[in-house]
């Protein structure tokens, strides 16, 4: 059963056409990938599926529903959930609290003591709980990454957009996220659709169907290993042979 | 959380309350300086529950506390006959918080969708428009505002009409104080708490999570003009027994209340009460030890403990302040 449906999307910036005509679907409980090069318009495409961003042109469906135009605030509820390239914690308030606001307003929807109770659960599973009482923006850039995933997680989600949530992780970080986030997927049945820019390996391991982007444009779309072998992927990444 | 840990902090508070009520009672003369000390930490209470909340800077503030104390004024040109006796009060009070809140709604739905200094912008003409409309347009009796002193005497009778307006009127002001600190504890309790601490942090993540943040906003924005509202009515019209455009729709007002919460800490519950407290008592004292100099001083005197203390005086000592004790402070 498809889960979030794109047809024929379009984001124009003045003259700059940032998302192009791109369609691709979602299934439930699936795990995609996204990789492009810098400026490919995957942060805009993001933005677009999670409401920040109205698409010019195109068709957004999520769980059913045309969502085209819904503001974010009432497509999270929905069931989607997302974090940031650069993590955006609400410095002021405790780890705790900044994952207790997922669950508050999420798909969850809990109640001010049942979300606490969810962001403990979320916290300790992600592996930061003893900081839950430190200001969130005194966590460490690895912390505040592993915050936003446990904050998104409390929110219950169908579909959790990760955008570059492995980028400057050592191997055995992104090792210990891709298994928590494999778990969550098949225990809570979420889609979890990555971004990456560079980190093919985890993608990889991680990834059951690739889309690549390419200005704007969707270049290729089918089963991870095949798609990063192709030679178009190869071009785009390090250009044409020449000699 | 348990109720402790929801309420413990109302505790201090409601002791502070306690004492000033106290002294302002037992010790001779000392009523009329804790009045006024009380009228600022509970305009800084009243404008913590927007300014401090949501983190957005209202110029036009003063508005609403004026449109508060016309509230009243008006109950007594209107409904003022001898038979209604201190119903008129709460009729007064009523009026207050209805015209206050219509007009908080009316800006905050078009305001609110503008972010920080743009919303503040927009605000400082709320005010000055709002007092030219009422003098030009005549309305309220104009610039020459509404007496109500003799509506007061034929109500009440000579004696208890002093009496309102020299001490009803006060304790209505620790009345207003004392719901001001409940509420505002309620929703910092409730998710509207957890949802205006988002926005105040990053509106565009708060979005994201899924918090409708026009509409808590103006949840804030609302409740803290109602407060105001009761406050135009109780400390201006009630104590003046007069309501002139010229002084209540005065900035001046706003400028202390921002100068309260940011003394106290924005967005803390004891915050204002700490920033009332340092503000009333210096601008009381001064005014009387050196008149005409107390601006000279107080002025200085703000920068220094803003420049110690940039997130306030009670948001410095809750970083100090660790484990159980925590509670007590918010």
């Amino acid at each position: 059963m498809e889960l979030l449906k794109l047809e024929n999307v379009t984001k124009r910036f003045g003259g700059l056409v940032a998302v192009n005509k791109v369609s691709f679907t979602v299934e439930k409980g699936e795990a995609i990938g996204i990789v492009g090069p810098n400026g490919s318009g995957k942060t805009t495409l993001y933005n677009l599926i999670n409401g920040v961003y109205i698409p010019d042109e195109g068709k957004i469906y999520f769980d059913g529903r045309d969502v085209t135009t819904l503001p974010p605030h009432a497509r999270a509820p929905l069931g989607m959930a997302r974090t940031f390239q650069i993590p955006r914690p609400f410095g002021g308030a405790t780890t705790r609290e900044n994952v207790a606001v997922g669950a508050m307003f999420g798909y969850a929807k809990a109640n001010v003591d049942e979300a606490l109770t969810i962001a403990d659960e979320y916290l300790r599973m992600v592996g930061i709980y003893d900081k839950r009482d430190v200001e969130a923006a005194k966590l460490t850039p690895l912390e505040k990454r592993l915050m936003e995933v446990a904050r998104a997680l409390a929110m219950k989600p169908k579909l959790l957009l990760l955008d570059e949530v492995m980028a400057g992780m050592n191997p055995s970080d992104i090792d210990k996220l891709i298994a928590l986030l494999k778990r969550v997927k098949e225990e809570e049945d979420i889609s979890i659709v990555s971004m990456v820019e560079h980190l093919m390996h985890a993608i990889t391991k991680f990834a059951e169907r690739v889309i690549v982007m390419h200005q704007g444009e969707k270049l290729l779309e089918g089963p991870t290993m095949e798609v990063l072998n192709h030679p178009k992927v190869v071009e785009v990444y390090l250009g044409k042979k020449v000699v | 959380m348990s109720f402790m840990e929801k309420y413990a902090s109302l505790i201090p508070v409601l002791g502070i309350y306690a004492i000033l009520f106290l002294v302002g009672i037992s010790i001779p003369g000392m009523w009329q300086p804790v009045a006024f000390i009380m009228f600022y930490i509970t305009l800084g209470q009243a404008f913590n529950i927007f300014l401090g909340l949501t983190g957005y800077v209202d110029f036009g503030y003063v508005a609403f506390l004026a449109l508060g104390a016309y509230g009243m004024a008006i109950a007594f040109t209107t409904f003022g006959d001898a038979n209604i006796g201190f119903g008129i009060i709460l009729i007064g009070l009523i009026l207050a918080i209805v015209m206050a809140s219509i007009l908080s709604l009316a800006v905050g739905a078009v305001a609110l969708r503008l972010r920080g200094a743009y919303f503040a912008i927009a605000t400082i003409g709320v005010n000055e428009g709002f007092r030219y409309f009422v003098e030009g347009a005549r309305l309220w009796g104009g610039s020459e505002g509404i007496i109500i002193s003799r509506d007061m005497r034929n109500i009440f009778g000579r004696e208890a009409a002093n009496y309102i307006s020299t001490f009803v009127s006060d304790i209505l002001v620790f009345i207003i104080a004392i719901l001001a600190a409940i509420i505002t504890i309620q929703i910092m309790n409730r998710k509207m708490g957890y949802a205006l601490m988002a926005v105040r942090e990053d509106e565009d993540a708060a979005k994201v999570m899924g918090i409708n943040v026009t509409k808590y906003k103006i949840m804030a924005f609302i409740t803290s003009a109602s407060f105001a509202g009761l406050i135009g009515a109780s400390a201006w019209t009630l104590k003046m027994t007069y309501v002139f455009p010229a002084d209540v729709f005065l900035i001046t007002y706003t400028v202390e209340a921002i100068v309260i919460v940011m003394l106290g800490g924005a967005g803390t519950l004891m915050g204002p009460i700490v920033g009332g407290l340092i503000y009333g008592i210096l601008k009381y004292y001064l005014s009387i030890t050196l008149p005409g100099f107390q601006l000279l001083i107080l002025a200085p005197l703000l920068v220094v403990i803003v420049i110690a203390f940039p997130e306030g005086v009670v948001g410095a000592l809750k970083r100090r302040v660790k484990g159980d004790a925590r509670r007590f402070l918010r």
